[in-house]
């Protein structure tokens, strides 16, 4: 198989899981609970490491920030630039990343255990559709949950950003608080919880692909499990692209 | 009436041909015994039985009924049917 026709059926495998997952959310039965477990791990699983990311990505932002903002007079706005940049971009990007690297690659690989062990084969074998009772759950879980976890990036963003101005650069609370807050509008607050619905069923969905087409016995699962990382996280980065093309063109 | 039948079976993985015009016929209460190198397709076989795999080309027949086209559905009442024990969860 060429690599163009490898590429196109692997596509074309993707949007047919990505479907079926989807439509199982219309068809009985529902697995609830496993949907509620997902969440539990995918969740509040990765919050602490969404917590240290937000919270340092908001202070680098406005150390660095204020610098260039200095030259032109204008380091009142560093609470402004730290809000945009987190709310619209840094914070569901950032979100994202880091819980492709947990949760994708956690997916992937347990999914992917199951394959090499046989244990799809035999939820199969007994009736029960694997992409309902697997796939359902953990695509849901992803995509219901990052958006909260974008939400508290962005907060302990805000946090960062906020310490370092009182502290490094001698701002006062108000004024950073009021540029901060001000400077938003809800088309900023809508882009930045639209984003993270899209990578979360992007993490979500190609951390399942991967972890059940895995091949090859223990090094499948390693090999599954760093395809999934590196392509959910070149999909989110690029689907950032498009969805900041189309809110843009929306806008205006 | 056979209990389970395989016509003409092929079945490859990627270069790798594990059943080449595969015919069985196995009856009801019969009790046959399927012998071979690993990688030669006994599993590949008893997959096919219940519908996990599905043949390259011929067709599959569980209880005079064709099986080779069924969906998931479809196979969950064939599935019902069959128990199966597999190698890993042995």
């Amino acid at each position: 198989m060429s690599f163009i026709t490898s590429a196109i059926f692997e596509v074309q495998e993707f949007t047919l899981l990505s479907t079926r997952a989807v439509g199982n959310l219309f068809r009985k039965p529902r697995y609830v609970q496993d949907t509620l477990v997902q969440m539990d791990i995918i969740g509040v699983g990765s919050l602490l490491i969404i917590i240290l990311t937000g919270f340092f990505t908001g202070g680098v932002l406005a150390l660095q920030s204020s610098k260039s903002l200095k030259a032109f007079g204008a380091v009142h706005m560093t609470g402004q630039l730290v809000s945009l940049s987190l709310i619209k971009e840094l914070g569901p990007v950032l979100t994202a990343l880091m819980v492709a690297g947990r949760v994708g690659s956690g997916i992937a690989s347990e999914l992917g255990s199951m394959v090499v062990t046989e244990q799809i084969d035999a939820m199969r074998a007994l009736g029960t559709d694997p992409t309902k009772k697997l796939v359902t759950p953990r695509m849901l879980a992803t995509t219901t949950m990052m958006p909260l976890l974008t939400v508290v990036a962005d907060l302990l963003g805000l946090v960062g950003g906020w310490l370092v101005s009182l502290y490094s650069l001698r701002l006062n609370s108000s004024l950073y608080w009021n540029t901060a807050l001000r400077s938003l509008d809800y088309n900023n607050a809508l882009e930045g919880l639209i984003k993270p619905v899209v990578f979360g069923f992007i993490v979500g969905m190609v951390g399942c692909y991967f972890g059940l087409r895995t091949t090859g016995g223990t090094r499948g699962v390693g090999q599954s499990t760093t395809r999934s990382v590196v392509t959910a996280s070149i999909l989110v980065i690029v689907a950032d692209f498009f969805l900041s093309k189309i809110i843009l063109e929306l806008q205006y | 009436m056979s209990a389970i039948r395989f016509e003409h079976v092929t079945k490859a993985y990627d270069d790798q041909v594990v059943l080449k015009d595969f015919n069985l016929e196995v009856q009801k209460a019969e009790t046959k015994i399927i012998l071979g190198g690993s990688g030669s397709g006994k599993t590949t076989i008893l997959k096919m039985v219940l519908g996990l795999v599905k043949p390259d080309q011929g067709r599959v027949w569980v209880h005079d009924r064709d099986i080779t086209d069924l969906s998931e559905d479809e196979l969950g009442e064939i599935r019902k049917e069959i128990g199966m024990v597999f190698q890993e969860g042995a």
